[in-house]
């Protein structure tokens, strides 16, 4: 069947909702193939189908159709993946987790790295330049100043916007600010505990 | 939106507040407020006065509506109009929870007051739904809201509006008028 | 702004008075109180349109540099001190709705990023834009970024005719006929609501705060003049 091998990269986005599968080198590298297949055909029958031996036309027209559907499956999973990895950008910060790193092909990481850039400098922009503000922060409205987290690795130094050095050892109980544990948190660093 | 949204929208309503500290006038950036002197009541916003609160820095006053009379008179009035009655306050649920949340020993009466203020949320969002049914029922257009509070909307978010979408999407396509779409709707089930 | 000499009851200047007025280059004054009220109204009307609304730069700037401000000043006294949790805690309130505001913009920005750019160059030079500078250039790298990889690792592979994308076919419009709650801030002349079918249409009253659900198309217009509010 015509373009399985397009519908088979969308079905595997599909199922995989909650991350990001490896990049699917083998997948792409086939529907090229079969869209080259396809095309080389067509060119053939094409110029019979000219010279006036109509029932070439319709055999080019499905393979038109199939080449389009093989288009099409690819732009949407290669933009789908794009569309992930950008959201992982506001999830994770401007480092990728390594497990993540592993499923990105080259390509996709230069795209990221590029992404960053761009938000990195947007949001250095804000304010008239004068103040730089983390969007991917400060995502609910703040209630308490302060907020009460567990170091659940030995993550070392860290300096806090009002310039305290705490040392996050694992299991240690800190009281943060809590605008700067959002990171933190999102990264698997700290835990909240009420 | 989300419920803490609305809640945060909630805390920047004004409430009184009785401290029990000394401090001159506060130059916020939304304003100003005090001087504070203990024993004299003072106006602030109320996730002032519930970081004060808990602090242990003031008393907090309930909002003149907060009383079981009032309340009572509220509930059996909203139980006998057949649209939405207006709220004495537009955030009339999330204040009831912030302030009894906070300071429960304040407020007098405060398990009627939860009792009552629930009721009248139970009887309301009721109403809601049973309009939203039969509202979607006739593939009505447009629809008169007054008097709804933004919590009390947002319960019907996303289903109400993206419904109605629908509905527009298919009249478009179907090109038919309201009453025509009527009928196909008493005679059939509807699956959004 | 008046500096710190360590005198207790000389801290009350550096915070100065409420009533700080805002200049921007609209000769439109605000106080800084009706400035914020005027940003959380501009925050729920983003949050809840379908589409890309104006930019409110000016507010956004104003804001920040209050809060700067303000955190400056905060250097000088002590985390202990009385104060010092309330103008921090209200800093944060500040913080947090722009940082929603701008965040909410980026998003619609992506989401309907074809069909802003291409507005954008339609755009006579008298018009205003929907994007400020900034989120410009941010959408014009993100588009750029996404083409140049799209045809990298495919369109590049592909038969010599089909290296194209007819880009004008796969951008997301936003749906002006969405339905929206609104609030009617002032007496207004009366819309006329469409219901979809070209014949049905419906003159709404717009009284003072009445409320309503109704198409955005309707309103749109007086939600850009500050008529209606959407809830």
């Amino acid at each position: 069947m015509f373009a399985q091998k397009g519908v088979e990269l969308v079905q595997e986005l599909e199922r995989a909702r909650d991350f990001l599968p490896p990049f699917n080198e083998d997948g792409v590298r086939q529907v090229l193939e079969e869209m080259r297949a396809l095309f080389e055909e067509n060119q053939r029958d094409a110029s019979s189908a000219v010279a006036g031996e109509s029932e070439y036309i319709t055999s080019v027209h499905i393979r038109h159709c199939a080449l389009e559907r093989n288009k099409r499956c690819l732009m949407a999973y290669l933009y789908n993946r794009l569309e992930r990895i950008k959201e992982h950008r506001w999830h994770f910060g401007s480092v990728l987790p390594s497990d993540i790193k592993a499923n990105i092909c080259e390509p996709e990481a230069q795209f990221f790295i590029k992404y960053s850039k761009s938000l990195a400098a947007y949001m250095k922009s804000i304010g008239e330049g004068s103040y730089s503000l983390d969007l991917t922060q400060n995502l609910k409205p703040p209630k308490n100043l302060y907020i009460q987290v567990k170091c659940t690795t030995e993550f070392g130094e860290f300096e806090t916007e009002d310039g305290d050095i705490v040392v996050l050892k694992k299991n240690s109980l800190h009281l943060l600010p809590r605008v700067q544990c959002e990171l933190l948190i999102a990264q698997g660093i700290l835990e909240h505990v009420s | 939106m989300n419920p803490a949204e609305v809640e945060f929208l909630a805390e920047n309503q004004s409430i009184q507040i009785t401290p029990n500290f000394s401090h001159d006038r506060l130059y916020l950036i939304c304003g100003e407020v005090g001087p504070f002197r203990p024993g004299i009541p003072v106006q602030v916003p109320l996730w002032m006065a519930i970081n004060l609160k808990q602090r242990q820095k003031c008393r907090l006053t309930a909002p003149e509506w907060m009383t079981v009379e009032t309340l009572t008179k509220i509930k059996e009035d909203e139980g006998q109009s057949k649209t939405f009655t207006p709220m004495p306050d537009q955030h009339y649920m999330v204040t009831t929870q912030l302030i009894l949340g906070a300071a429960p020993h304040d407020i007098p009466n405060t398990d009627e007051i939860r009792i009552l203020v629930k009721d009248i949320w139970d009887m309301r969002i009721a109403k809601l739904r049973s309009s939203v049914d039969a509202f979607l029922k006739i593939g009505g257009s447009l629809a008169k809201v007054d008097h709804l509070t933004l919590m009390e909307i947002n319960t019907v978010r996303p289903f109400l509006p993206h419904a109605l979408d629908q509905l527009f999407r298919l009249r478009q396509v179907l090109m038919i008028s309201d009453n025509q779409l009527k009928t196909i709707y008493f005679n059939s089930s509807f699956v959004l | 702004m008046a500096s710190y000499s360590g005198n207790l009851t000389q801290l009350s200047d550096l915070f100065g008075t409420a009533d700080t007025i805002s200049e921007t280059e609209d000769a439109e004054f605000l106080s800084a109180s009706e400035a914020v009220k005027k940003l959380e109204e501009s925050w729920l009307n983003e949050m809840l349109a379908p589409e890309l609304l104006s930019p409110q730069t000016e507010l956004v700037d104003c804001l920040l540099e209050q809060t700067k401000n303000m955190e400056e000043n905060l250097m000088a006294i002590s985390k202990s001190d009385f104060r010092f949790a309330l103008h921090r805690m209200e800093v944060e309130r500040i913080r947090y709705v722009v940082t929603s505001y701008l965040r909410i913009r980026l998003e619609k920005i992506e989401k309907f990023l074809g069909y802003l750019l291409n507005n954008e160059n339609k755009r006579q030079r008298n018009e205003p834009s929907l994007l400020t500078e900034d989120e410009l250039k941010f959408a014009q790298e993100l588009n750029s970024n996404t083409e140049t990889h799209l045809k990298t690792l495919g369109l590049r592979h592909m038969p010599t005719n089909m290296r194209e994308i007819n880009t004008q076919k796969f951008i997301t419009t936003p749906n002006r006929d969405s339905y929206v709650f609104v609030c009617v801030k002032d007496d207004a002349p009366s819309v006329l609501v469409s219901d979809g079918t070209s014949e049905g249409e419906i003159e709404v009253e717009l009284l003072k705060n009445s409320q309503h659900l109704l198409p955005y198309r309707s309103i749109s217009s007086l939600l850009q003049n500050n008529t209606v509010n959407l809830l």
